[in-house]
């Protein structure tokens, strides 16, 4: 299955783009997502445990499914205020 | 990136000010603290957050904020509903501004109102620090001399990778 990962803020510039397609075999999950994303961005892993994921416009956590044609956004630590 | 934002997605009245804002226009404390203004509500907090010309010893130029808005909005008007229920407050409303913003622009206005001024301080500080944590709204600040922009946290500290 097919799906659309966005990156936001130091994200997005890290990786030179706003969105990327992940090709993920069926059943997968946000964490499934979380470490593709790592091994192909190595250098972006101290980042990993302030991460925080949303599916579809909503907070998710990651053990939740996900399914062909899903957003999932990638999210780093919050600085509004 | 969405450039949705809430006064294009719902239908209010014009001149109406929303509950729940994000703009890459000046905000208007002003309007923000009429708008929760209520007969049964004797007081009316607000909190105006602007953007201070140094962090930490570096002086700032000016800050970008950006924002997951969709997510950011829903969080914000569950956010609002969650601290009128805790401080039983009459409204609650909160606008934040996005784009790039210069030294002592507001980057947020924050306004509840309540029966008594002890819930209205309570629910506006609750706010502003439970937005500071749960909203996926991110900040850059850009310093003077050089120094490279610098993304940060909740805790004022720069994101590290």
């Amino acid at each position: 299955m097919k799906v659309t990962v966005r990156y936001h803020a130091i994200l997005r510039e890290e990786t030179g783009r706003a969105e990327e397609p992940f090709e993920l075999p069926a059943g997968s999950s946000v964490k499934d997502v979380l470490a593709h994303f790592f091994a192909a961005y190595p250098e972006l892993g101290g980042i990993e445990q302030a991460l925080k994921v949303a599916v579809n416009d909503e907070f998710a956590q990651p053990g939740d499914a996900l399914k062909d044609g899903d957003t999932v956004d990638l999210l780093p630590p919050f600085g509004g205020g | 990136m969405s450039q949705s934002n809430a006064t294009t997605r719902r239908r209010l009245p014009p001149g109406a000010t929303p509950p729940v804002l994000l703009t890459r226009e000046a905000l208007d404390p002003a309007a923000v603290a009429r708008s929760v203004e209520r007969p049964e509500a004797g007081a009316v907090v607000t909190f105006v957050g602007t953007t201070r010309n140094v962090h930490e010893g570096k002086p700032v130029l000016r800050l970008e904020y950006e924002a997951q808005e969709k997510l950011a909005e829903k969080a914000l008007e569950k956010l609002c509903a969650e601290a009128v229920k805790k401080f039983a407050l009459a409204a609650a409303s909160i606008h934040h501004r996005l784009g790039t913003l210069e030294i002592g622009e507001a980057s947020v206005a924050i306004a509840v109102s309540s029966a008594h001024r002890g819930a209205a301080f309570d629910g506006c500080r609750y706010l502003i620090d439970t937005l500071k944590t749960t909203i996926p709204i991110f900040k850059k600040e850009h310093y003077a001399g050089g120094a490279e922009a610098v993304w940060v946290g909740p805790d004022g500290k720069p994101v590290t990778l």
